[in-house]
């Protein structure tokens, strides 16, 4: 614990280095993002992970194969919107295969790992993450040749203290939507969004009231297919925000149904679905 | 009122962005809010210490923000008791471990030597008259409003009202510990009251009814605003560069709090919508 948390200050000192030059050339500048940030920097918890994860392969990092946006200034740090676009088309010949969303310093770092075929037709994907400490978020795409590309943003959450766990509600716990906020494409990549209504409860958080701590409880996986075709799986866990939600693209040749089978660290089974009729 | 500065906390202002008060009677002084840091609650006292020799009763600390209630240790080692709402105390002892730590990094150990979590002394459930100091002063609770235990203070006799997270001046008010259609409600409390002056949590003193106003019209084009790109269906990933509210661009904290504010009604409003999906 220790050895982490020199690490992590010789981490903020390298970064305060870099700060004019990253923050002079960051094309897509939001207002006042905050200096010393690097967005590339890699850390201890990176480093383990990656190991971990990937063993000796090679990581991409400047191929632009992946994208990630993630507000750089005062995002709110229980719900951090996470954007990432794909540099290529999802071909049959090839497509990105998986998707590896890390938040270096979260207990849990590795917030979710998704599953994806061909029928997403665009493999972006945009969902929201508990962010606690500054630090990086990495997106890794790994492709179905093998290859992996990878982005990162540094974040700074801001406001010091988190907003207490809702605790209102608790019935509706599973319920699961869809939402198409763009309208039905045929044929094309279709904007789609799957929502569960769930407490996403890390274990970490304490109850405003009780003063004790609330157990974990949490989404694990997200299944989510249409027209009886696989489109993505998502294995999750408490890294992802209160009610936990995807967008995601998904190509309707025809009428069908889009349906997300859903699994908590209760081993309850939840679904939603959706009717989807072409125009 | 001594008056924090503008910005967030960084080094530079050491924190200390809140405004603090006081209130002097016959027979004692009444204090308002203690700082970021125990330094700070010591300059806080300090400061009184040259107004007054009388000494100090008691101190409120209106609401759960790390720059109102860190300096509360130096109060109490002075031994001035703690007044606090039961509400504000819980929110602290539930979260404001995490916003310690934040602050030690941000402001660096030696700023916020000798600052702790603590226990109010005295935590309560409601509003009421206090009559430490041999003057009129009332703590007024309106139930959840900016805060879950957030408080005002009002000295009759001059007819100001010490805000806190209620109703902040020339600041963007934060909607993290809010529940919206509580705080309208108390504001609309406040109002009927008829202060001449308000000494808001953040941001100079100024005449209570426009000031009070002018928190109303945020919150309400607030909620508008998000209300509208969520039907839209904008992502939330877009909504804090969508979220322009021209009128309010020139306060304080309009490129953070405003941009988080918009984030935060977004899910709630999002929350709301889900639940009533069948």
């Amino acid at each position: 614990m220790h050895k982490t948390n020199l690490g992590g200050r010789a981490l903020l000192v390298a970064l305060c280095w870099t700060a004019l030059a990253a923050a002079a050339t960051e094309a897509d500048k939001p207002r006042g993002l905050p200096s010393g940030v690097d967005h590339t920097a890699t850390s201890p918890e990176w480093e383990t992970i990656r190991g971990k994860l990937f063993q000796n392969r090679s990581i991409d990092t400047t191929s632009g194969k992946v994208q990630l946006a993630v507000p750089l200034r005062a995002p709110f740090g229980a719900a951090v919107p996470v954007k990432i676009t794909s540099g290529l088309p999802q071909l049959p010949e090839l497509y990105v295969k998986r998707v590896y969303i890390v938040v270096d310093k979260n207990p849990s770092a590795i917030a979710a790992i998704l599953d994806l075929t061909p029928e997403v037709g665009q493999a972006d994907f945009e969902t929201r993450l508990r962010v606690d400490e500054y630090g990086h978020i990495r997106v890794i795409s790994e492709l179905s040749n093998g290859e992996l590309h990878m982005a990162s943003r540094y974040v700074k959450v801001s406001g010091g203290c988190t907003q207490p766990p809702n605790r209102d509600q608790l019935h509706n716990i599973g319920k699961t939507v869809f939402r198409l906020p763009e309208g039905v494409r045929k044929d094309a990549p279709t904007p789609a969004e799957v929502q569960v209504v769930h407490p996403n409860d890390t274990g970490f958080e304490l109850n405003q009231i009780t003063v004790m701590y609330i157990p974990p409880h949490f989404v694990r996986s997200i299944k989510v297919s249409y027209a009886e075709r696989k489109v993505f799986d998502a294995d999750v866990d408490f890294s992802m925000s209160e009610n936990p939600s995807f967008r995601f693209n998904f190509v309707p040749h025809g009428a069908g149904e889009l349906r997300a089978e859903v699994e908590d660290s209760k081993e309850q089974h939840f679904t939603g679905m959706l009717a989807v009729s072409l125009p | 009122m001594m008056q924090g500065e503008r910005g967030e906390a960084d080094p530079a202002n050491r924190g200390r962005i809140g405004n603090a008060g006081f209130i002097v009677g016959e027979s004692g002084v009444i204090a308002i809010d203690t700082g970021t840091s125990y330094r700070q609650g010591s300059a806080l006292l300090d400061s009184i210490g040259r107004v007054t020799p009388k000494p100090v009763r008691l101190v409120l600390i209106t609401h759960t923000r790390q720059e109102f209630l860190f300096g509360a240790m130096a109060y109490r080692d002075r031994g001035i008791p703690i007044h606090m709402h039961h509400q504000a105390a819980l929110l602290m002892a539930a979260r404001c471990e995490n916003c310690l730590k934040n602050l030690r990094r941000t402001l660096g150990e030696e700023e916020m030597k000798g600052t702790a979590m603590f226990k109010p002394d005295r935590d309560f459930e409601e509003g009421h008259p206090l009559e430490a100091i041999g003057r009129p002063v009332r703590v007024l609770y309106h139930g959840h409003s900016s805060g879950p235990g957030d408080i005002a203070v009002f000295d009759v006799q001059t007819g100001v009202l010490f805000a806190g997270g209620l109703v902040d001046n020339q600041r963007i008010p934060d909607v993290q510990d809010s529940d919206l259609e509580g705080w309208r409600k108390a504001l609309a409390a406040l109002r009927r009251l008829g202060a001449a002056t308000i000494v808001p949590g953040h941001g100079p003193a100024a005449p209570a009814s426009e000031t009070i106003g002018e928190v109303e019209r945020y919150l309400a084009q607030l909620e508008a605003r998000v209300q509208e790109l969520l039907e839209a269906g904008v992502a939330l990933s877009a909504v804090a560069d969508r979220a322009d509210l021209p009128d309010f661009e020139g306060w304080d904290q309009y490129d953070t709090v405003h941009r988080r504010n918009a984030s935060i009604v977004y899910l709630r409003l999002e929350r709301r919508e889900l639940f009533k999906q069948e």
